[in-house]
């Protein structure tokens, strides 16, 4: 059975997040030390910020976590995980990690390979305590680069966003034949970004809204007249699935329709997944944001492709969200945990599924978690 | 202060007692409430009444204007008070805040704070941006008429022909390129005498340079560092190969991250280059985004003819056209900036992946580079989706609705997203692509990359020692391509002092 892990802003939700069903949780340790000599203008993971509780900031308060973990017994994963550092920075981020093992907590999230390589050739006492979860902020996942990273023992990687359900299962089977024990984890719920997080260099920080939420109008690359007699974007849809309804596209701010030149490449358009948008899920638009109007995932949802995850391997499903509201990670555990059970009803004695499942298996998610409506923001459109 | 603080953003506040870092709980004007596990309450409690062993706290408070933290020593502190929860304990004091000191900075700092969080969740805009750091979040709904005249008009700003004069002033045998990157330039290419395209690819940016300069072009980078759909097909990538190679043009083929079914291909791809370049006795450099495709490209087959230069997906460093309003920013922080190319472990791995040149793009901070760069100018990327979100927005309406495509239909030939004026900035292929104005005439800037001399000898790859380690004791180089001119790696002591300058190229690249 895949296990949860969910994003921790504060120590203080740590026993929430057991109750509401999470298997693990992450954090971030950012000391005062840190942010007197760097601030968020060199970042220690990928939570940029000073002004939310995103991240831990004392070792005491790492010291209580641990007690709480001794009675709760679910595991503290941490973060170092910003896309890179100095070689300086590497003395000290080895120097917090070793304070944190030796409070009782072992497994990282490291995007650096140069840290991984910097704690495995100079501190390879430490490094051989530790497990060290690969982030999918790190690289472009294949099994090539799954080999250039084999040597430093990774205890578990971490897809990025965009990867496909067959890139996945190639690189767990690779992985496998090398590190039975090896994990996998996947993006299941929020913060469904734009960008790949390994290539998004433009600043997160308090003050300036993250670079690809700055308002944008698509338009043309150059003056000539692109609006001429041709097919609407939409029916590149239309192409792949003829019989499905589609949603509608969401309201434009556009000056014009996606409208393209007249040239049938319809039959050319080949997609590494198949695509399903819908026949029955009502999608949601102008949804009230007031927190009674809770909706899962509306900032990026996995839910219907927790099977497939399941099926190619995935141990580990990911809830975004360090510095979100209480509660609504709680809401969203206790959702994905609601997920988990159906998937647990469908599985015989936890064997393989049957034949067909995924159409019954969507159906009870889309009646129980969703009520027949969903964000359609579907992190693995299937 | 009349009110009382609850747990505020440790970033914002927090406290060290006896040298030990907490968190500060709650605070108000005379008391202050800190969390300790049990073991480490005691220590405090036994402190109480007992004034041979006082206790020292700091209180740590964040001035977002000043960009740092004010330390105030809290005089005359006193035990007071312990709550014990379930796994930690809540310890009061009391203290005195002689002069009001701690009030008035606390009192700035949580209004700030607050005003922050009110105008984050009201507003749907960067009005906070504005309030932050003078953010102009009103010139956000200017955009251009389309990328082309937007271009035009950054462009015709600028006189490009400074960018080889400066160049030439502080360094010899510069090599200058451009990049072919998408279809249309690629069908260009292949169509056009090569003078008469290079005085094209420049006029349709906008940028006229003199006949000299113009002839001073010898090198194409053919390919895509951002979307594998643009890189060329196999025969098309060989065709224009043969066609550089007739007009002496340096070559470099730029490939960008590599999707796990693209693995065979690129086998395939580089099989027949090796083909190429053993035929026409003739190396070439492969730009590298992904640690795949290094850890392919680490095999004895390769070495003889390709170089490897580091691009600028897996060479990361942090960009951002708003780098002038980021809080605490200083000058320092803009010079001589680090990442993780000026590591040890991280520059041996890549040695070890016969990584000698790097490529760099001119952004608003100045990135230590240690190996020969090529400086990408007058554009930088910023992000990149490996889901095209220019494809997601036109087929499916939302730019998040994103799924993997192999025949993308190239929509990115008509379409663009487009950003406000003044930001010089645009969505192009499935990246975010930012204009960096500082290049173009400031000599300083060239200046800055040609003369700084922070080398540690041991970390210097044109040192003898690492000369020795990655040229000639390995089969990478062969003895005939020592001799031979090349833009990565220097032979001797003499050659090194020359070429201590770090820009090997500068890359024309105007999207």
């Amino acid at each position: 059975m895949m296990k949860i892990t969910a994003g921790l802003g504060s120590i203080e939700d740590y026993p929430l997040y057991v109750q509401a069903g999470a298997d693990e949780v992450f954090a971030g340790y950012v000391p005062y030390s840190w942010n007197l000599r760097y601030g968020n203008v060199y970042p220690l993971n990928r939570r940029e910020v000073l002004y939310y509780n995103v991240s831990i900031g004392t070792k005491e308060d790492i010291a209580i976590l641990y007690e709480m973990y001794k009675e709760l017994n679910v595991p503290v994963t941490f973060a170092f995980n910003a896309l890179y550092y100095t070689q300086e920075q590497y003395k000290i981020i080895d120097g917090y990690i070793s304070d944190i093992r030796n409070i009782g907590f072992d497994d990282f999230i490291i995007a650096d390979i140069g840290l991984i390589a910097y704690m495995y050739e100079k501190d390879r006492q430490l490094y051989d305590r530790i497990n060290v979860h690969l982030s999918g902020e790190c690289m472009e996942y294949n099994t090539k680069a799954l080999e250039l990273v084999s040597k430093y023992n990774i205890r578990r990687y971490i897809f990025h966003r965009k990867n496909t359900f067959s890139q996945m299962r190639e690189c767990i089977d690779y992985v496998k034949k090398y590190n039975k024990n090896a994990e996998f984890e996947a993006f299941l719920m929020n913060e469904k970004c734009h960008y790949n997080g390994s290539y998004c260099n433009s600043l997160h920080c308090d003050e300036l809204a993250h670079l690809c939420m700055i308002p944008y109008e698509t338009g043309n690359y150059d003056n000539s007249n692109s609006i001429s007699a041709g097919r609407k974007a939409k029916e590149y849809i239309s192409c792949i699935d003829e019989d499905s309804t589609k949603p509608e596209a969401a309201e434009s701010d556009d000056r014009e329709a996606g409208y393209i030149e007249d040239e049938d490449v319809s039959k050319d358009i080949d997609m590494l997944e198949d695509v399903d948008m819908s026949k029955d899920v009502d999608i949601l638009e102008d949804v009230d944001m007031s927190e009674d109007e809770y909706v899962p995932g509306m900032s990026g949802c996995g839910l219907c492709a927790a099977k497939t995850l399941d099926e190619i391997g995935i141990t580990n499903l990911k809830v975004v969200g360090r510095g979100a509201h209480v509660e609504c990670m709680l809401k969203d555990i206790e959702t994905v945990r609601k997920t988990l059970d159906i998937l647990d009803s469908m599985s015989l004695d936890g064997d393989e599924y049957n034949e067909g499942d995924n159409t019954i298996y969507r159906q009870r998610i889309i009646d129980e978690l969703f009520d027949g409506r969903c964000s359609g923001n579907c992190y693995y459109i299937t | 202060m009349n009110e009382i603080y609850e747990l505020l953003p440790e970033s914002m506040l927090n406290c060290v007692v006896n040298g030990r870092e907490l968190r500060v709980v709650r605070i108000s004007d005379s008391e202050l409430t800190i969390r300790m596990t049990k073991e480490h309450s005691d220590s405090i409690i036994k402190y109480s009444g007992d004034n041979t062993s006082p206790l020292f706290v700091i209180i740590n408070i964040y001035d977002y204007y000043a960009g740092r933290y004010d330390s105030i020593i809290v005089k005359k502190t006193s035990y007071k008070s312990i709550c014990h929860r379930k796994y930690y304990d809540e310890v009061t004091l009391e203290y005195l805040d002689e002069d009001n000191i701690i009030d008035t900075k606390l009192t700035a700092a949580v209004n700030h704070y607050w005003r922050y969080i009110m105008l984050k969740s009201e507003d749907y805009d960067n009005t906070f941006s504005k309030y932050m750091c003078n953010y102009p979040e009103d010139k956000d709904y200017e955009y251009p008429e389309d990328f082309v005249s937007q271009r035009e008009k950054i462009c015709a700003g600028y006189d490009f022909n400074k960018v080889f004069n400066n160049i030439e002033s502080e360094i010899d045998k510069k090599k200058y390129a451009i990049k072919i990157s998408n279809y249309l330039l690629y069908d260009s290419f292949l169509t056009m005498n090569i003078k008469d395209y290079i005085v094209k690819y420049f006029k349709d940016a906008g940028v006229s340079l003199t006949k000299d300069n113009y002839n001073k072009i010898n090198g194409v980078y053919i390919g895509n560092s951002f979307c594998p759909n643009l890189f060329p097909d196999d025969d098309m990538l060989i065709k224009m190969i043969n066609k550089a190679h007739d007009n002496n043009l340096d070559i470099t083929v730029e490939c960008s991250y590599m999707r796990q079914d693209d693995i065979d291909r690129y086998i395939k791809l580089f099989d027949k280059l090796i083909t190429w370049c053993n035929e026409n006795s003739v190396y070439i450099r492969i730009v590298v985004n992904d640690y795949g495709m290094l850890y392919m490209l680490n095999d004895d087959r390769y070495r003889e003819y390709f170089i490897i230069s580091l691009g600028v997906l897996i060479n990361k460093y942090r960009k951002d056209p708003r780098m002038k309003y980021k809080n605490r920013l200083t000058d320092k922080d803009m010079y001589n900036v680090k990442n993780a190319m000026s590591n040890e472990d991280y520059l041996n791995l890549m040695r070890e992946y016969k990584v000698s040149e790097c490529e760099y793009e001119s952004n608003p901070i100045r990135y230590d580079m240690p190996l020969k760069m090529a400086l990408t100018i007058p554009f930088y990327q910023t992000n990149t989706s490996g889901n095209c979100p220019l494809y997601a927005k036109l087929v499916n309406g939302e730019r998040g609705r994103q799924k993997a495509v192999i025949n993308c239909g190239r929509l990115c030939e008509k379409k663009v997203f487009l950003y406000p004026l003044h930001l010089n900035m645009v969505g192009r292929y499935n990246s975010i692509f930012a204009f960096n104005e500082n290049v173009i005439d400031d000599v300083e800037y060239y200046r800055y990359y040609n003369f700084y001399k922070d080398y540690d000898s041991d970390k210097n790859c044109i040192t003898k020692d690492c000369i020795a380690k990655n040229c000639i004791t390995n089969d990478y180089i062969t003895k005939d391509y020592i001799t031979k001119e090349c833009s990565g790696i220097n032979m001797s002591e003499d050659k090194r002092e020359a070429d201590s300058n770090r820009i090997s190229r500068i890359v024309f690249d105007f999207l």
